[in-house]
């Protein structure tokens, strides 16, 4: 037990269990010096990757992600019973990071609604709502991944963010937007947003 | 007494007028004005005292009676988190117990709408067509937001959130905070003196926030001519007049459809045919802040339009299903989706 070579046999002895009493007592003795609990890692995880190949694949990186995922999955709140025409568990996962993002996104919206650029971002009548369509999609999308294939008993969570959200004809609900904008919220705090708003979503009257 | 009043008001007004904005202003404008505003002033909870309401209805009264008394003019910007931007040049001018509003788009397709008393006209420039749509259609929907202040109170609470300084004008920052999670919060930045409201976020319930309305720029008691903006409203030469829903079919409903349970804060305000010629009713639920539009579209032969569907764009949010063989259900609203899906569930047919 004088060489490295050895003390490193008897730690790798202790990693499988395999040592007791008084050779035990040795070789937890080693793993006070810092170099010895140095082996002592290395050799669990030999121990480990022997046991699940998977694990020692590409290193630290991946090992963090399914760590994430597996995280994430736990902490997955249980579907509710509108989960087939709602995501909001997983919104609302997406929501608490993005709350910088937003505010962030507010200040650059308004500094460029100043310039003659935001004619690009303009709303179109129907435009918008493929717009607010295809946003609407992509959320679902993003907050589906985490759960894709992972999650624990949540089918039918998955089932609502991959089917399509099939869309009422947009010239119906242009006629119902502007039939609520009248009354929308914002108005009562007396902006014109409300109205003015929905009125944005307005085409040109049936004809 | 009261003369004194009003001279001292004057007086107060003129200073006020000169001294922060500092620009020309049209003295005898004002002075009428001021005598009015005065009088009203005097209604306003603590609007030129000092003291700021405490509670939610408080601050919606305040909010909203300020614009009764204040004309201004100004650019505001509506946003959505999805990154929608929409820019309009609005005009607002007060007259005694009236107001009228007119506001220009500046992104999209150029139309400009009026609002005077219960009538709107929408100009639409390209088409050279006039819509004509009466905003309160009926008795059947009194005035918006007639809530109890104490059903308002009880439904959100108000945080003041300090000062902040939008549109280049000094603001109260306050936060109308849900009490539950079946509606969205407020974020309103309110004109120091009048309580003029500057910008209003619509937040979630973890702060989001989901839409924007604001000015950019605001010029607060601009000689804004009552009768020019009448005028320019009234004159429809070169555009063909189009009025949305006849009077003769604005007519009290009787919905087939009614809630088995109420769902917590909303009343129903009323039930009308939504547009002439289409079988579909709209019924309209209120908590006092916020609404919310069911529409009952009788299925004709043609058979159900599509599947489930959901859709949403800033604050707006919207779903839509059948309710039964015959009958299509959207229900839309200012509210997150739970809320839609507990209207969409609680719904039965009304047996008499």
């Amino acid at each position: 037990m004088n060489t490295q070579y050895g003390q490193n046999e008897w730690l790798s002895a202790m990693a499988d269990g395999e040592l007791q009493g008084v050779e035990l007592d040795k070789a937890l003795a080693l793993c006070e010096r810092e170099e010895e609990r140095g082996a002592w890692h290395t050799y669990h995880l030999i121990g480990d990757v022997m046991r699940s190949p998977e694990l020692g694949r590409s290193g630290d990186t991946s090992r963090l992600l399914q760590g994430v995922r597996l995280a994430m999955d736990l902490a997955a709140p249980p579907a509710t019973s509108y989960v087939l025409e709602s995501n909001v568990a997983p919104d609302a996962a997406l929501a608490a990071p993005a709350a910088n993002d937003s505010i962030f996104r507010w200040k650059m919206a308004a500094g460029f609604a100043s310039l003659a650029a935001v004619a690009a971002l303009a709303w179109g009548p129907l435009a918008d709502l493929r717009t607010g369509e295809a946003q609407g999609a992509q959320l679902a999308m993003r907050s589906s991944v985490p759960l894709d294939g992972k999650a624990a008993g949540d089918t039918r969570v998955l089932q609502a963010s991959a089917s399509p959200q099939v869309m009422i004809r947009d010239a119906r609900l242009d006629e119902l937007l502007a039939a609520h904008k009248q009354f929308s919220g914002v108005n009562a705090l007396q902006m014109p947003a409300g109205f003015l708003r929905n009125a944005t979503f307005e085409t040109a009257p049936q004809q | 007494m009261r003369k004194t009043f009003l001279l001292l008001s004057l007086s107060l007004s003129w200073g006020i007028a000169s001294q922060s904005f500092g620009q020309e202003v049209d003295r005898s404008l004002t002075a009428r004005s001021a005598v009015l505003r005065s009088e009203l002033v005097a209604e306003v909870p603590a609007s030129d005292h000092g003291e700021l309401p405490t509670d939610v209805s408080g601050w919606t009264t305040r909010l909203r009676n300020a614009a009764h008394i204040r004309s201004y003019v100004g650019t505001l910007v509506v946003t959505t988190d999805a990154g929608q931007v929409s820019g309009s040049r609005v005009w607002h001018a007060c007259r005694d117990d009236r107001q009228i509003e007119r506001v220009d788009a500046l992104d999209g397709p150029a139309r400009t709408v009026f609002r005077r008393g219960g009538d709107m006209r929408t100009f639409l420039r390209a088409s050279h067509k006039v819509l004509n749509e009466p905003v309160t259609a009926s008795s059947v929907f009194p005035q918006p937001l007639q809530g109890l202040p104490e059903k308002l109170n009880m439904l959100y609470r108000v945080e003041r959130k300090g000062t902040e300084r939008v549109a280049g004008h000094e603001s109260d920052v306050i936060w109308l905070v849900p009490r539950d999670a079946l509606r969205f919060g407020y974020r309103v930045w309110s004109e120091r003196r009048s309580g003029l409201v500057l910008k209003v976020q619509t937040v979630q319930a973890d702060g989001r926030v989901l839409e924007q309305a604001g000015f950019l720029q605001l010029d607060l008691d601009a000689p804004v001519s009552f009768d020019q903006l009448s005028s320019a409203m009234d004159d429809v030469s070169g555009y063909q007049v189009v009025d949305s829903v006849g009077e003769e079919d604005r007519t009290e409903q009787n919905s087939k459809w009614v809630l088995r349970t109420a769902v917590p804060g909303f009343r129903l305000e009323g039930c009308r045919m939504a547009f002439a010629g289409a079988r579909t009713t709209q019924c309209s639920y209120a908590d006092g802040l916020t609404r919310v539009s069911l529409f009952f579209e009788d299925l004709g032969p043609n058979g159900p339009p599509a599947a489930v569907a959901r859709w949403s764009a800033g604050a707006t949010r919207a779903i839509a299903r059948p309710l039964d063989a015959s009958t299509w259900l959207t229900v839309v609203g200012e509210v997150p989706y739970p809320t839609l899906l507990l209207f969409a569930e609680r719904l039965q047919r009304r047996s008499d």
